[in-house]
């Protein structure tokens, strides 16, 4: 599933005096199966860019294709179940939403909301869970009780076993130690290589835009300053200088 | 839920904003305690006429707090419309099955109606026109009688200052929360109350926790600055009262006296 920004804006707090303008006429195009690494500092817009890929915010102006979804200022929010379905968003620190009793109930919280069967979505939310590096004898302890990293697991399985065709995570690995960024980092590698999903991600790591990204798109202060790939972006050493990004 | 804003302060530096935030709570609730009071139709009127000239002069925006009100708007339109269909006193114009509209009725919802809508608005202004430290600092400086009956004055506004300094984190917190829900299939707009009670667990559950784990944080941030509960501790902040606010107040208690004098009796 291919996405498409088109001249995309954003306003926060429309109505009242100070409006803010998250993002400003914002242009991209993202391929079917790559993987993108969004880069910038901190209030640049990504967290308000990435609230567009599944429709949790509507542009102000402008439009977002996904696929054959639409979505503008005018678009109703039911029609967006389907999107959702098919575009799985993990937050910055997605522990912090685990709620459920057990772990596989947290985790096929997900797959159940978007119509699988109980079976099925049991058995998907196994598989995640496993290919996360969950031990068993977890699946059915309360998830509160495990470690911060387990958690992230977790959470990150509760996404994962809805089978998205496209994935965004904003800083999936944040807090996370060496050792569990890596695993983290490849098993998102492996999603697109081999099962080609596409893959947005947040980072600050410029190792991991040189190690994994196809392309990267370099916001500040809500604009798109490019949108190129990770060779070139490294190579443009005075670019690289006069905003702040260090080189991997 | 994008467009709550109660509790929100709206920064600013209107006259309304600069009057002393002890004369606002006073006033505010001055106007609440004469809306229940009233039962002519013209008084309130009035005292909404004073509330529009406030809002106004506050520069927050017409819009930005009807938008902001909107979902106590709806509930107290229910409540009236309860009253007005479900009292039977008068005369009775319409009856079906338990439902009735009479003469009584009519008067008391559309009484209420009022009577909520000026609450609402007023108290509204107040908290967006007072930033949440100067709220804590007139209630502070409303309860300093009691330190003499040994109430622990100072713990208290602490408490109230923190609670609502963390409004704003909550309600960040609870959009995080339902965007991330959301991104998970869950349908908040969807299927019958049952659903939908369930349908907070999933928002609700990680809020407390979330919250739990601030308040540990925050207390034992507080030990580790040396913080001891109920000692005296001197203000970096000085209310001041202008001539402002005594025009302000001889105002308001004028309208408020008329309106009982020459209306209400």
């Amino acid at each position: 599933m291919a996405i498409q920004f088109k001249n995309v804006s954003y306003v926060y707090h429309q109505n009242a005096k100070q409006p803010f303008e998250a993002l400003k006429n914002i242009n991209f195009h993202i391929q079917t199966g790559s993987l993108t690494a969004i880069i910038g500092q901190t209030g640049s817009g990504k967290s308000t860019l990435i609230r567009h890929l599944n429709g949790l915010l509507h542009p102000t102006k402008g439009e977002v294709i996904i696929d054959h979804f639409h979505i503008d200022n005018k678009t109703d929010d039911a029609n967006l179940y389907e999107l959702r379905k098919k575009v799985g968003v993990i937050f910055q620190f997605p522990e912090h939403q685990l709620f459920a009793k057990t772990v596989l109930d947290d985790v096929s919280f997900g797959s159940i909301n978007f119509g699988f069967k109980k079976s099925i979505a049991i058995k998907n939310a196994k598989d995640s869970l496993k290919l996360l590096g969950v031990n068993e004898h977890w699946f059915h302890q309360a998830p509160l009780e495990l470690s911060g990293g387990q958690m992230r697991r977790v959470a990150l399985a509760g996404v994962l076993a809805f089978h998205p065709k496209i994935l965004v995570l904003d800083e999936p690995t944040a807090g996370l130690d060496p050792n569990g960024h890596r695993q983290i980092m490849a098993i998102i590698k492996s999603l697109q290589v081999e099962q080609h999903v596409t893959i947005i991600m947040v980072t600050h790591s410029m190792n991991d835009v040189a190690n994994y990204a196809d392309q990267v798109i370099v916001m500040q202060n809500g604009k798109l300053l490019q949108s190129t790939t990770p060779k070139k972006l490294f190579q443009n050493i005075p670019f690289l200088k006069q905003h702040h990004l260090g080189l991997p | 839920m994008d467009n709550f804003i109660f509790g929100q302060y709206s920064p600013g530096d209107s006259f309304i904003h600069r009057l002393d935030p002890r004369n606002k709570l006073f006033l505010t609730i001055l106007i609440i305690v004469a809306s229940l009071l009233i039962h002519s139709w013209v008084s309130p009127l009035i005292l909404l006429l004073v509330c529009a000239f406030a809002i106004q002069t506050s520069h927050v925006g017409w819009h930005f707090l009807i938008h902001g009100i909107k979902f106590f708007i709806h509930m107290i339109l229910l409540t009236s419309l309860l009253q007005l269909l479900l009292s039977r006193s008068g005369k009775v114009y319409w009856y079906f099955w338990i439902f009735n509209i009479s003469s009584f009725g009519a008067h008391i919802a559309i009484m209420s109606f009022f009577r909520f809508i000026i609450a609402i608005i007023i108290s509204m202004l107040f908290l967006l026109t007072t930033s949440p430290i100067e709220i804590s600092d007139t209630i502070s400086s409303l309860l300093n009688p009691l330190k003499f009956i040994h109430v622990p004055v100072e713990d208290i506004s602490l408490t109230i200052s923190i609670a609502l300094r963390f409004v704003p984190t909550m309600t960040g917190e609870v959009h995080r929360i339902m965007d991330a829900q959301k991104s998970r299939g869950v349908q908040f707009h969807k299927g019958n109350v049952i659903k939908r009670i369930k349908m907070s667990i999933p928002i609700m559950f990680p809020l407390f926790i979330n919250t739990f784990k601030r308040a540990e944080d925050l207390a034992s941030a507080m030990i580790l600055r040396g913080y001891t509960g109920n000692r005296y501790r001197s203000s970096i902040r000085k209310m001041h009262w202008h001539i402002n606010d005594t025009i302000v107040f001889i105002a308001i208690i004028l309208i408020i006296i008329l309106i009982f004098l020459l209306i209400e009796s």
